[in-house]
């Protein structure tokens, strides 16, 4: 094993096999499913504050303004103790390690979301908004934990693939999510959307008892023999990154561990880039409805399944594109999903012609919105060691969440362009976007190195690859 | 439009935490004897090399 012999065992040296994994141990797929309905429990209770904006605005009386900042302040609250509870769970070792924190975090979170159930708890909006937010403080960790927990226990030959797989969570927990919350309100009436949040916090449940049961020391141990012996390379085992050489310090503060990130390009930049790209997609996201709504003059109900287009190839984008990075390159990746998103935002000018280009345009740009996620997450993992691998994913989510703030924007544009009833300042939002993907572009070709696939020796970089922790081959 | 029994969510809401307290006092009181040395074993590696850094 590598760290007998402390030799350095990066993610280039692990040669990947085929772009859909086979051989690898039942266990490794047992967890990493286990992560996927994580993630997917976690994306039902975020959309429960989405999707009933409009029932509980008019509820509480909210002003259009007010209605848009709620799931900003939502989103923007997930990012706080993020860093913080994932240094903790690199602090013990990582692997089964972060099972305690992840039960935890999932429990409190789904606990909260389950009070607001009860009318006599978040009957004003001053105590709905208090458990709301009490519950996105706990959300926020839960996400770079279930990715921590994809990238520990899977090969890190299929590291890209692993988390592109446990990333469709978000895109595919979404639509069952909203059937379901579209089902409940059906059935029960507006009146009863308080039930929305008890019911969606349910999946939680058997997700922790899934994780207690799986997430263990002895399985642990099973995991890496059986990888071996498969012929991979475990992450919690094998992977030996040029910062962990020679040094005997199993545990770092969180002042060391700032330094062992954030002074790493191409983990900054990974951080820069999720602060941008994730924020156009809270833009996208925030955008879509209004503009088809208002300007494509289509009925709410038309409108509620026309901006869901995109998440079918959303999440299919994700396993393409996590898969392809282990073969191609993860930065390669990153440069051909940007440049495709510029290509879609462009084609979404022409998406009120007819209901096929609306359609299609959308399918088009889907493949791009959601699949850089995944690969901002294995980045941040190929480059972290294992001091900081949980904290490494945890600035990433602090950079995702604080990219709300590119919402107040939107509004800004929409309002300047002849406020929401005219075409002007939408276009001028999805230049907008362009614009921010055309900066990640030149972002990540010049401040981040490769680190795999095919550009891995020649990656047009400005920054070396001793900083960014990566080895030379 | 039916009215989603108060009870029910009672009885729901105490079955779900019940269940994570349980889920939690296994996960961590009463893990393995193997997990409990290991992280053991962590907790005073870390302990020995803070206080190895702290010249204490």
């Amino acid at each position: 094993m590598s760290d007998e012999t402390n030799q350095v065992y990066a993610v280039a040296h692990a040669r990947g096999g085929g772009f859909i994994p086979s051989g690898v141990p039942g266990l490794a797929w047992n967890i990493l499913l286990a992560a996927w309905v994580a993630y997917g429990a976690q994306t039902a209770i975020k959309l429960c504050v989405f999707a009933l904006q409009p029932v509980y605005g008019q509820e509480f009386q909210l002003s259009a303004f007010a209605s848009l900042m709620f799931p900003m302040v939502f989103t923007f609250l997930q990012a706080p103790l993020s860093p913080t509870l994932t240094h903790r769970t690199d602090r013990l070792g990582g692997g089964f390690s972060r099972r305690h924190m992840t039960i935890l975090v999932g429990a409190i979170c789904a606990l909260v979301a389950a009070l607001i159930g009860f009318k006599t708890l978040s009957g004003s909006f001053v105590t709905f908004m208090i458990l709301v937010a009490v519950c996105a403080l706990f959300l926020g960790p839960a996400e770079p934990l279930v990715c921590a927990m994809a990238s520990d226990w899977f090969p890190m030959e299929h590291r890209g693939f692993a988390l592109g797989f446990h990333h469709t969570g978000y895109p595919w927990g979404s639509f069952v999510a909203g059937l379901s919350i579209s089902w409940l309100l059906s059935h029960f009436g507006n009146a009863n959307w308080r039930v929305c949040f008890l019911l969606m916090s349910l999946p939680m449940v058997v997700v922790c008892w899934w994780i207690w049961d799986t997430v263990t020391l002895k399985n642990q141990r099973k995991l890496v023999g059986e990888i071996t012996k498969a012929g991979f390379h475990s992450s919690i085992h094998d992977e030996v990154l040029p910062s962990e050489v020679g040094v005997e310090q199993k545990q770092v503060t969180m002042g060391e561990a700032w330094n062992l990130t954030m002074k790493n390009p191409t983990q900054l930049i990974m951080v820069i880039n999720g602060f941008l790209i994730c924020g156009s997609y809270w833009v996208w996201a925030g955008f879509l409805p209004l503009f088809i709504y208002y300007v494509g003059k289509y009925s709410a109900a038309e409108t509620a399944a026309y901006t869901v287009m995109f998440a079918i190839t959303g999440g299919m984008g994700q396993v393409i594109w996590g898969g392809l990075s282990d073969k191609i390159g993860r930065k390669l990746s990153f440069m051909c999903i940007f440049v495709w998103a510029i290509v879609g935002f462009y084609f979404m000018q022409y998406s009120l012609i007819s209901l096929t280009w609306l359609i299609g345009a959308q399918i088009f740009v889907g493949f791009s919105t959601n699949a850089p996620y995944p690969i901002f997450y294995a980045v941040a993992y190929d480059v972290a060691d294992r001091r900081v691998k949980g904290l490494a994913m945890g600035f990433i989510d602090l950079g995702f969440y604080l990219g709300a703030l590119l919402l107040l924007l939107t509004g800004a544009l929409i309002e300047l362009g002849g406020g929401k009833a005219s075409a002007t300042g939408y276009y001028w939002v999805l230049y907008m976007l362009m614009t921010i993907y055309a900066i990640a572009t030149v972002l990540t070709l010049l401040f981040t190195r490769e680190t795999k696939g095919w550009f891995f020796k020649h990656d047009w970089a400005v920054v070396s690859r001793a900083s960014s922790n990566i080895p030379e081959l | 439009m039916n009215e989603f029994p108060f009870t029910l969510k009672v009885v729901l809401f105490v079955v779900e935490a019940v269940i994570f307290v349980a889920i939690l006092i296994k996960s961590g009181k009463l893990a393995t004897t193997e997990e409990r040395e290991f992280l053991e074993g962590e907790r005073v590696r870390i302990a020995g090399e803070r206080a190895r850094a702290t010249g204490r």
